[in-house]
């Protein structure tokens, strides 16, 4: 969901053009069901400008797995695994269509870069590993994720094992921006923190006031980060700035917990939250603040969106969601019968 | 009524001898398909289910019913409070530890998101203790006790942003931390089967087709050891290790398939193949290894998608390893589906309960062994045996004993069975009893609890002895006993210790304290407010000691009296009022007293049928009688009523209101109301025909009547589409196009977009300077955006002159002109001078045609060109 910015400046420019055209709180959006490859589960998690998006799909219990690219024209289409494996799963699209996720092979799993020239490609790890994953790629083609025990980046065929935290043993890149800027979560002796890695120094954004740990999902050209603070699963969604540090997006009313996953170069932020109604995907904005996105959508009645994980500068925005005899969106989802565990359903938020 | 002569056949002796073959058919059936007992049910949905080494069973429910777990007793069926739980246990993974402990994984912070957290339970001290966080957070996790007494943790979604956590973790017991498998990273589906195979390592046997082993020395390391003949993926079917090295995976997959297959991983090459298929394909049903090595499968649903409830398999199964062949056995009462558990019982019977659908109930199974004659019995058995060690098990039975069995206690939740397995241990008959041989090995047995059950040879178990197979010999024993009040109430929450170990009472006051040091120990009982009490037990190595019932005396006690009342502080009767382990009912009057309280502040509870609970503190006074503040106990529902009206302020009939617990329709001045609503946030929905859906959240509160109104507006739609020059097909820019409500400019590409318009069929015109204003019609749909493309024309106009022969005026002729680059019509008569003039029309080509009564009517073709006159000549 990368848009091209070859500088901070023309990112800003961006952003202001992106912020004038942002939606108002009317806003509505049309559901568009992604469908499945097999099963009837699928989860998304990213799209790009294009509307292309990527997940995985499968049965509910995850076995079958496989990475999907869904495009408006052909629809859904299974990206298959690499040799020997059963599961794979793709979790970042650029805007030239290169997708990125992992894959298992027959006794490990490997991260994966797909194009639609060069098909599944295994990217490697790093020496003494045997394991790889990669959840993102900028439009440079620059994909991050972690090898073994390490975060890494891969760029122009070459993998770098970017460390992590002072005196971590464990970290993971969950995203980079098109300024080669990387955010993820390493641990440390006081606990996992979110961290920002850019100009090849390590960052600690730290946690919410009072939490233990802290995981960043996400970067915006602009360099603001989203993510989660934590404190014996008291899960609550932060977003970052360099100027306002980490701040709380708050929650949907009657809920406590909340993630944000995904935003846009315009400010808006999506992921879940819980809420009096049960697990709900939102859409917050500094102007709006945090709103249900099950309110703002059309769609069926019975369909319940329970997560939003990218949304670009356009506005369309990805979620998953439960569409079952019987759901209904007007109910709290908290001990129906349906919601719980059942298949879920991959849909593109498309702005009206 | 019947007739005379059958009255007299059917006497008392004739019904006695029917109710005798009744019976007779019953049991010959329950010996060839076993019986069900009544539906009986529970406080809460049993959907995490474990068999604890004192018998018992523990339940977790879901969501935040989860943060209560219940003991229930199959020999009372009474259920406890267990200790409260740190966070909600719904969706973790847990597996019995070697000391009989509960290691619990993850559990549930939303769907999809896991926490980081573990924990174990401990049955004996009724206490949760927080080991290190795992690597992230895991929901649906599995749990695996190995040889050496640690616990394997694998896959569990971490958020619904990333796949389950690859990465598997061993909880190490004696350091207390977590060992990391980094080389065995690896993407699985959720609640993994797995097995500790009798080479040691954990062998993963779905759901994914590809099943392998998991090398958990090291950093560890997966191998491919073959796949599945099932084509599909049998998600949500149950796996079960019915012998030593050997594993069946039965049904699941959607939709669901009959089909079931094994593997014997004691083959130097294992691979799977088919065994015989049920006679029902199930998904989300539960399978379960009994005393005699058969397999019982119950549940599940034969149609496809979640949790199908319009196709539920009510007959149950029972497969035969020796034959491969399965058996229908008798029908359960209930859906099964998903989130039910099955458990086999130390009695030989077996436990199913749960399910979203048929909800807080269970049954009981009673196999048919137990319809096969009398039951061999164990007179006496230790507690604990070593790995290879030899031990009396005495029963008076011993000449008819064929088979021992062991089986691990289950821990399951899910379809997913964490704990069981099932294996056969050699044995000798000697005086008194047999000589049975225990395992040599933990990768065959891990240590922990084990059924020992003994079979004769008609195939009937004895009741089981639970054992506890260790690595070493044992130095301690385990104390239970009660601890009540000096008035006999039980007391709950109180500290129990003995020679260093400790336990809390659950609610009804029991305590099992484990790891007690063999010998005399002084045991102690304390809690807030009452005397401490003590006295010296025995305990038995190994053994399970039963102590006296530890009365406390309150520290100076007194009395404290009340009322319980409702919100109009009406007198409630018969509320629960509770104090320190003691309570009474409410008077007719609302009014009650409690005596022989502790001195000192007390919490006061009171609880009501249709009542949200609460509490007051008071002050007790020693020799007193204190009277506490009154207990106001608040409705558990609130009602809502309000009115639906249309944007013009007129009441709206028929209205559909609705909200998660009913709906209804509104009267004919618009007004619905719901009465008992349960108290909290709900969502109303008001819709009707033709007008646009809308909800509102609304705060019910206890014993009030909230309002809701609504105002429902028609719903519009969008019309776009591009005005065009219909003989160019060049665009139209700045061309106005409106409908009734409003109107709008067309771009520079001739495109334009008129939103909010009125549903149904509308007039929309579109005009622009040089062309003809036209009107066309769109159909506009709610929510929708309708298409309208309107091509305009450039116009001129047509004069037609009609004269006679004699040059004078034809008047009165009628004109038609037809045709059009927009096919258009118009027509009139010529004038006293013989002259018709035309309106602006569309360009083209055009037939005009002039009838005049008595005369032959006329015709001709004329072009019309922009902004120009065209003159068409007609003689009579």
């Amino acid at each position: 969901m990368r848009t091209r910015c070859v500088s901070v400046e023309r990112c800003l420019l961006l952003m202001v053009i992106a912020c004038l055209a942002a939606p108002a709180l009317a806003q509505t959006y049309v559901a568009v069901n992604l469908g499945t490859l097999r099963g009837g589960s699928a989860r998304v998690h990213q799209l790009n400008e294009n509307g292309e998006v990527v997940g995985g799909s499968g049965f509910v219990y995850g076995a079958g797995r496989h990475a999907f690219l869904w495009r408006r024209a052909g629809g859904m289409r299974d990206l298959g695994t690499l040799p020997g494996g059963d599961i794979s799963e793709a979790f970042s699209i650029n805007n030239a269509g290169q997708v990125v996720g992992t894959s298992n092979t027959g006794s490990s799993m490997r991260a994966f870069l797909w194009s639609e020239s060069g098909g599944l490609r295994d990217l490697g790890t790093i020496a003494g590993a045997n394991s790889s994953q990669a959840y993102g790629i900028n439009d440079s083609g620059q994909i991050v994720g972690n090898s073994g025990t390490r975060a890494v980046v891969w760029s122009n065929g070459t993998v770098q094992d970017i460390g992590g935290l002072p005196n971590s043993t464990w970290s993971e890149a969950r995203a980079i921006n098109n300024l080669g800027q990387v955010v993820g979560f390493s641990n440390t002796p006081q606990g996992p923190r979110a961290f920002l890695w850019s100009g090849g120094a390590f960052r600690n954004l730290g946690t919410l006031p009072g939490d233990s740990a802290s995981r960043a999902n996400f970067i915006d050209d602009t360099g603001r980060v989203v993510g989660a603070s934590e404190q014996n699963g008291n899960v609550r969604a932060f977003l970052w700035t360099e100027t306002t540090g980490m701040q709380p997006l708050g929650s949907l009313p009657g809920g406590t917990y909340s993630e944000a996953f995904g935003m846009n170069n315009a400010g808006q932020v999506v992921g879940q939250s819980g809420s009096s109604l049960g697990t709900r995907a939102f859409l917050w904005s500094a102007s709006t603040g945090m709103v249900d996105l099950n309110t703002i959508v059309t769609g069926p009645p019975n369909l319940v969106l329970t997560g939003a994980f990218g949304i670009n500068v356009k506005g369309a925005i990805i979620a998953f969601g439960i569409l079952e005899t019987g759901t209904n969106r007007n109910q709290e989802t908290r001990g129906d019968i349906h919601i719980h565990q059942a298949g879920t359903r991959a849909f593109l938020l498309m702005p009206q | 009524m019947f007739p005379g002569c059958c009255r007299a056949l059917l006497s008392y002796r004739s019904w006695r001898l029917i109710v005798a073959v009744l019976v007779l058919a019953c049991c010959a059936r329950a010996q060839t398909t076993g019986q069900w007992s009544a539906l009986q049910t529970l406080p809460y949905i049993p959907i995490h289910t474990t068999l604890l080494p004192n018998g018992k069973v523990l339940f977790f429910s879901y969501y935040s019913d989860s943060l209560y777990p219940r003991v229930w007793d199959p020999a009372t069926n009474s259920v406890t409070a267990a200790a409260i739980a740190p966070f909600e246990l719904f969706c973790s993974g847990h597996t019995l530890m070697a000391d009989g402990r509960l290691f619990i994984a993850g559990g549930h912070i939303a769907d999809y998101t896991g926490y980081p957290q573990a924990l174990i339970y401990d049955p004996g001290g009724n206490s949760f203790t927080a080991v290190p966080d795992m690597n992230a957070g895991r929901w649906y996790p599995t749990n695996t006790l190995l040889p050496n007494g640690d616990v394997l943790v694998v896959s569990g979604d971490m958020t619904s942003n990333t796949s389950p956590n690859p990465l598997a973790q061993v909880y190490q017991v004696s350091t207390n931390s977590w060992r990391d498998l980094t080389t065995a990273q690896l993407q699985t589906p959720l609640y993994p089967a797995m097995f500790v195979a009798p080479n040691g390592k954990v062998f993963n046997a779905g759901p994914s087709r590809t099943t392998r082993y998991l090398d958990i020395s090291g950093t560890g390391a997966w191998t491919v050891v073959g796949s599945m003949q099932f084509s599909g993926t049998r998600d949500y079917g149950p796996g079960v290790m019915y012998d030593v090295g050997k594993v069946l995976m039965v049904g699941g997959s959607d939709p669901p398939t009959n089909t079931a297959e094994i593997i014997n991983l004691n083959s130097s090459t294992p691979a799977w193949t088919y065994t015989g298929a049920m006679n029902y394909a199930r998904r989300q049903h539960s399978a379960v290894a009994l005393p005699d090595g058969k397999v019982f499968v119950a549940g599940g649903s034969s149609g496809a998608g979640f949790d199908n409830s319009s196709t539920p398999v009510y007959p149950t199964e029972m497969w035969d390893p020796a034959t491969g062949q399965w058996t229908v056995m008798a029908s359960i009462g209930a859906f099964r589906g998903y989130h039910s558990t099955l458990l086999l019982l130390p009695d030989g019977r077996v436990f199913s309960g749960g399910g979203n659908v048929a909800g807080p109930t269970y049954q009981i199974f009673s196999p048919p062994y137990l319809f096969a004659g009398a039951r061999p019995t164990i007179s006496s058995a230790p507690n604990t045996a070593r790995y290879g060690q030899t031990v009396l098990i005495g029963t008076p039975n011993a000449t008819s004993i064929s088979k021992v069995t062991l089986l691990a206690l289950g821990s399951t939740t899910h379809t997913l069975e964490q704990n069981q397995r099932f294996m056969r241990v050699s044995f000798t008959q000697t005086t008194g009893g047999l000589n049975v041989t225990f395992p040599a090995s933990p990768n065959v047995a891990p240590p922990g609890y084990y059924m020992l059950f003994l079979l004769n040879t008609a195939g009937v178990p004895s009741v089981a002895k639970i054992i506890q197979i260790t690595a070493s010999a044992p130095t301690s024993g385990t104390v239970t006993g009660t601890v009540t009040n000096s008035s006999g109430a039980a007391l709950g929450g109180a500290t129990v210790t003995a020679g260093g170990a400790s336990a809390t009472t659950f609610s009804n006051g029991t305590y099992n304290l484990t790891n007690v040091p063999s010998g005399t120990v002084t045991l102690s009982a304390s809690l807030a407010g009452y005397q401490n009490a003590s006295r010296s037990v025995t305990v038995a190595t190994g053994a399970t000691t039963s102590a006296p019932t530890l009365a406390l005396a309150p520290i100076n006690p007194g009395a404290v009296t009340g009322t319980v009342k409702n919100s109009a502080a009406a007198a409630i009767s018969g509320a629960t009022v509770t104090a320190a382990g003691q309570s009474t009912k409410t008077s007719s009057l609302g009014s009650y007293t409690l005596a022989n309280l502790p001195a000192g502040a007390i919490t006061l509870a009171a609880s009501a049928v249709g009542y949200t609970a609460s509490s007051v503190q008071a002050n007790v006074t020693a020799g007193a009688t204190t009277t506490a503040p009154a207990i106001t106990l608040v409705a558990n529902f609130g009602a809502v009523s309000g009115t639906v009206r249309n944007a013009a302020g007129t009441a709206i009939a028929g209205a559909s209101v609705s909200y998660g617990g009913g709906s209804t329709t509104t009267n004919t001045s618009g007004v619905f109301s719901f009465a008992k609503v349960p108290v909290g946030t709900i969502q109303l929905v008001a819709s009707a025909t033709g007008y646009t859906t809308q909800s509102q959240n609304v705060t019910i509160s206890g014993g009030v009547t909230s309002t809701a109104n609504f105002t429902l507006s028609a719903p519009t739609g969008t019309v776009t589409g591009r005005v065009t020059n219909v003989s160019t097909g060049g665009a139209i820019a700045n061309a106005t196009v409106r409908w009734s409500g409003g109107s709008t400019l067309t771009s520079s590409t001739g495109t334009y977009s008129l939103r909010n318009v009125t549903t149904g069929s509308q007039s929309i015109t579109a005009s622009a300077t040089g062309y003809l204003t036209r009107t066309l019609k769109a159909n506009v749909i709610g929510g929708a955006t309708t298409t309208l493309n309107i091509p305009l024309a450039t116009a001129g106009k047509i004069t037609v002159r009609a004269t006679f022969a004699n040059g004078t005026a034809v008047s009165g002729a009628t004109v038609t002109v037809k045709g059009g680059v927009i096919a258009t019509t118009v027509s009139g008569t010529t004038n006293t001078s013989g002259y018709y003039y035309s309106p602006w029309i569309p360009i083209g080509s055009y037939t005009i045609t002039v009838a005049k009564s008595g005369y032959v009517t006329r015709s001709k073709t004329a072009t019309v060109s922009t902004g120009a006159t065209t003159t068409v000549t007609f003689g009579f």
